[in-house]
């Protein structure tokens, strides 16, 4: 590749050439075909069913680790690291899907994650409220962020954290 | 005359499943076919060593190695057939220090997770549309992490937008959804008030 640089003091501009423009073309209005970026939006609608099954699954997992947290204590680590997985993948996901308050929720249950100091004060009791309202979203498939009261729901959990972990 | 994108070869490295078929499954269906995926850096590095990548987007938490120790490896290492090639970093922490650490590693633009079709697709025009000159000083190689300044600009800051939630949509709720959401709250409040 040729460089065209220029020695300025201390550092080197490099202007490489644009080979990608080169190779897609000039475009034009719209650059990437309207109708193409349509088409992907309708497969992303298309797998929001799929991602409401598998947080509905996640749900039951983080209900399981609850209730292992109770009878073995012993185990806290090891869930911890479960829920920070299912936290951190449903938050990165959920609004792709149309549903941001999955994501909202989750991001809320990994911040628990992050602020306690160790995994023995997990608290069971969190990790249902967190579950629960991810069911209550899914079974009633709530798109967006709820509004108003989707928002409350947040705060409420954030607020729960909050007392939890200060 | 819109881009022919069925040219091009990219390269996903996330060791998220679900992430790495999502964005396959968008690029796919906007024309670019030729899309290879690795679930970790140094497979994804092996893999870019070996053909050559358009574009490459990589996650940030990764191990063995992080994402940005793969954005040094591609930018630096003597074994890098591109050092130029544009990178997208994908990362749910998308606060103001990750952003900036990314750009100071290498890293051409930030996609933070959750994303949309929409920005995924604003992301891909930036890079081939605004690519910047590439800097190299004594402990940096990689894209000018300085914008071009328009003096006429009086909006936002880009960094600021870029971090802004994607689609904060309020619809109308239904009874039925709306006594679902407000049950939770009670349930978490009453949690808290225990």
């Amino acid at each position: 590749m040729a460089e065209k640089g220029q020695e300025n003091g201390a550092y080197q501009l490099i202007t490489p050439p644009n080979l990608l423009k080169a190779k897609v073309g000039k475009g034009g209005m719209g650059r990437i075909d309207p109708d193409l970026i349509k088409h992907a939006e309708t497969v992303v609608d298309s797998l929001g069913n799929e991602f409401a099954e598998t947080v509905s699954r996640e749900i039951l997992h983080v209900m399981e680790l609850a209730m292992d947290l109770e009878t073995d204590p012993a185990k806290a680590a090891d869930i911890m690291k479960n829920i920070r997985r299912v936290a951190h993948d449903l938050r990165g996901q959920g609004a792709t899907y149309g549903y941001d308050l999955i994501s909202d929720v989750a991001e809320c249950l990994f911040q628990y994650t992050d602020r306690l100091s160790s995994a023995a004060e997990l608290n069971p009791e969190v990790l249902r409220a967190h579950a629960d309202a991810m069911r209550a979203i899914i079974k009633n498939d709530v798109k967006g962020d709820g509004g108003v009261v989707g928002i409350d729901l947040v705060a409420s959990l954030d607020a729960l954290v909050l007392r939890m972990t200060g | 005359m819109s881009y022919q994108l069925e040219g091009l070869r990219i390269l996903i490295i996330d060791d998220n499943a679900h992430i790495r078929q999502l964005l396959r499954t968008i690029l796919y269906a906007v024309g670019i076919h030729a899309i290879d995926v690795a679930e970790d850096g140094v497979t994804g590095f092996d893999s870019f060593c070996r053909l050559e990548y358009d574009l490459v987007f990589t996650d940030y938490e990764m191990e063995p190695i992080s994402g940005l120790d793969l954005v040094d490896m591609i930018r630096t290492s003597h074994k890098s057939p591109n050092p130029y090639v544009p990178i997208i970093m994908i990362s749910s922490y998308s606060d103001g220090d990750r952003v900036q650490s990314a750009r100071d590693r290498g890293v051409t633009e930030f996609l933070a997770k959750p994303f949309t079709v929409d920005v995924l697709m604003s992301r891909l025009e930036s890079v081939i549309e605004e690519p910047r000159p590439f800097v190299r000083t004594e402990s940096y190689f990689g894209p000018d992490r300085r914008r071009k300044q328009d003096p006429r600009y009086n909006g936002p800051e880009r960094r600021t937008t870029e971090l802004e939630k994607v689609d904060v949509s309020v619809r109308d709720l239904s009874k039925q959804q709306r006594d679902a959401l407000q049950a939770s709250q009670a349930n978490a409040n009453k949690i808290a008030g225990d």
